[in-house]
């Protein structure tokens, strides 16, 4: 039987330990992350590192980060022969001799508080179209137009036309100009003379204070150009660069999906809540090319958390928020914005969902639910309906496919699936909407219990999968694989364990139960007595 | 509006559950309604008006309109309670014809006015019960 120490005596063989009377000394080690009683500096592991000052540092401030950082001090000091300069190949500090050893790529950073990656020229993108536009139009040597600049980073954005996209940043003026090869060459303080175009002073309007000037010149082969920042009664040389026009925008998406000839598929979206905003524009970033958006709704405060719009968009119609969400992703997607009430305007909403490869139904009611399961039935569309439940404690998504004898949504419902009941409420508007007229003020605003962003985002993507391979069908793009998979129309997915998925086992390390986090393909069959798909 | 074939499948249900006891009303007009006659288990008769804009995507709105001026156990006027989950009504019409709470959000497009009627014959029985006995017609009739 071994001898029992009380916690006392423990205590006290650890003060003898770390007095230095007993031999030892407690070490961390950096092996296994734990602290060792260690013979001192006798028996101390190869790898462990000597405890110093505990207090000061609990990972054993040792005496080598001085060495390191009185080296960097010598180095820096010039006294050395070597300096810190950045390798932007590497991306690390590299010592290396002072003007001698240098790579060809390294800059040496002469300013780090200032900028951390050592930019020595601001840069201007200017976007091809415009500048195409602009040669085209040939009769303007030089234009005026704004120029938007996020001045701590010195990058700006400059147009002449109204930006198809949302801008953000500073505005500042700027200047298109197109030059002689002659005036190309000149001296830039003598063709800025020669343009007429006035150095800025420094003064307190931040709108004022600074000009882009971009020059072009065509000589008979190719456009030159360069950029000029003026401000402070002087001018700095920019790099210049082009927003480029579509072709080369989605070249990296080629090989995994057709992205040309998604880029013509048309997908009607209806709701551009939660659901519908992230869908648009991951459907955008997917490559599809036209867009169709329904929704009478505008930003509010309540919507920010879980939309993709922001507080910037406040009082915004979502189609239009939306709309240029979209065009941030892809400046050439075509769309068109509905402001409607489908359910008020059902005849308008007839005409424009008829030429539309694929709908997706995000709304919020089945009044809106019931309408586009009718119209897709009846003009023979794909569709796809998707929703979470209370406090988006998991979701469904449903799809209905008119080319084979599948179900429609009524089938479903009918059979109790989709079961409106339980239905997410994230507004108090969507409470008044659906819950009926009796339920007291107090029931309505208990009933809006909103889930996570991060728990209607799978919905989300399960949706925007289903919608790619259903517009990607037959056309051997690399979602063929998927296409073998997600053959249900129905599919059920679990965020927690609470509520209707209460009894679900935990999912702890097993992969072989239902649990949450999980997708549930079900089989649901056609109602043969449905009255609304057999009747089409 | 209501499409010809399925006023055909209506009319079929309605006459197996209610023959001869309803009549479309203003059909293409997009403002059609439904009448239709229902006799309780007492042998009392009521007229219901079903309002059909937008079915079957909507649930339909269904007023008593005939007897008028329905009263409650006390002699309280079934439209002064307005909106109540006791007596399952909601907000009555500008003639002051009681609106009955019937499928509520369990509502699909396969559901016939058949079934409608069906339902709101239930309630029409519970209202006898209430003038029975002064029980609410919640105490009768679960909520939808």
């Amino acid at each position: 039987m071994g001898t029992f120490k009380t916690p006392t005596k423990v205590q006290e063989e650890i003060a003898n330990i770390n007095d230095g009377n007993s031999g030892k000394e407690v070490a961390f080690n950096p092996q296994t992350g734990e602290l060792e009683v260690v013979d001192s500096q006798s028996d101390i592991a190869p790898n462990s590192t000597t405890i110093t000052d505990v207090a000061n540092d609990g990972f054993a401030s040792d005496k080598r980060p001085v060495k390191v950082q009185d080296e960097i001090a010598n180095i820096n000091d010039g006294s050395s022969g070597k300096e810190v300069a950045f390798n932007p190949q590497t991306g690390e500090l590299e010592v290396v001799e002072s003007q001698s050893d240098i790579s060809p790529n390294s800059t040496t950073i002469t300013d780090v508080a200032n900028d951390g990656f050592a930019r020595q020229t601001p840069i201007v993108y200017a976007y091809e179209e415009e500048v195409n536009n602009f040669f085209k139009a040939g009769n303007n040597p030089i234009i005026k137009g704004a120029a938007f600049g996020w001045q701590e980073e010195d990058v700006y954005h400059v147009h002449i036309d109204i930006p198809k996209t949302p801008f953000s940043g500073t505005p500042c003026i700027s200047y298109f100009a197109f030059v002689s090869q002659a005036d190309f060459s000149l001296d830039k303080k003598d063709l800025i003379q020669k343009l007429g175009i006035e150095l800025p002073k420094r003064t307190n309007n931040v709108f004022l204070d600074k000009t882009i000037l971009c020059v072009f010149s065509y000589n008979g082969t190719s456009i030159s150009k360069y950029a000029l920042l003026l401000a402070d009664n002087t001018f700095q040389e920019c790099e210049l660069k082009y927003v480029p026009q579509k072709s080369e925008l989605y070249s990296r998406a080629k090989g995994l999906l057709e992205v040309d000839i998604l880029e013509k598929k048309s997908v009607a979206i209806i709701g551009l809540g939660s659901f519908g905003s992230n869908i648009a524009i991951e459907l955008a970033k997917a490559g599809i090319g036209n867009f169709k958006l329904f929704d009478f709704d505008r930003i509010e405060l309540s919507n920010i958390a879980r939309h993709t719009c922001g507080i910037n968009d406040l009082g915004r119609y979502k189609t239009h928020a939306i709309r240029d969400a979209i065009l941030q992703k892809n400046p050439f997607a075509k769309i068109l914005t509905f402001e409607i009430n489908i359910n008020e305007t059902p005849d308008l909403l007839l005409s424009e969902i008829k030429d539309v490869d694929m709908i997706l139904c995000l709304t919020d009611e089945n009044q809106s639910r019931s309408r586009l399961n009718s119209i897709a039935v009846e003009n023979k569309k794909k569709i796809i309906f998707g929703r979470a439940i209370t406090r988006a404690e998991g979701g469904d998504v449903f799809r209905y496919n008119p080319e084979e004898n599948k179900p429609c949504l009524a089938c479903l419902i009918g059979k109790g699936l989709f079961n409106f009941q339980q239905e997410e409420i994230s507004t108090e508007k969507q409470a008044n909407r659906n819950l009926p007229a009796y339920t007291s003020a107090e029931d309505k605003a208990a009933a809006v219990q909103v889930g996570l962003s991060s728990d209607i985002l799978p919905i989300c993507n399960m949706i925007v999968k289903l919608t790619l391979i259903e517009l990607s069908k037959g056309l051997n793009s690399g979602l063929a694989t998927l296409e073998e998979d997600l053959i249900a129309d129905y599919y059920i997915w679990a965020n927690r364990r609470e509520i209707k998925y209460k009894n679900l086992p935990k999912m702890e390390f097993k992969a072989n139960h239902p649990s949450i986090l999980r997708w549930y393909g079900v089989r649901v069959p056609k109602d043969q007595n449905c009255l609304i798909c057999n009747n089409s | 509006m209501i499409t010809t074939q399925r006023l055909k499948i209506e009319q079929q249900a309605l006459d197996f559950g209610f023959p001869k006891r309803y009549v479309f009303h203003n059909l293409g007009s997009g403002s059609e309604w439904l009448e239709v006659g229902l006799r309780t288990n007492a042998g009392k008769t009521y007229r219901l008006k079903i309002l059909l804009d937008d079915f079957p995507l909507k649930c339909p709105e269904v007023f008593v309109f005939q007897p008028t001026n329905l009263k409650d156990y006390n002699g309280k006027l079934l439209k002064d309670y307005g909106v109540s989950a006791t007596m399952h009504l909601l907000g009555p019409d500008s003639q002051g014809n009681i609106k009955l709470c019937h499928y509520g959000d369990k509502w699909h497009g396969n559901v016939t006015l058949y079934k409608v009627a069906l339902k709101c014959l239930v309630w029409l029985n519970c209202y006898d019960g209430h003038l029975r006995t002064g029980q609410p017609i919640d105490h009768y009739l679960k909520h939808q």
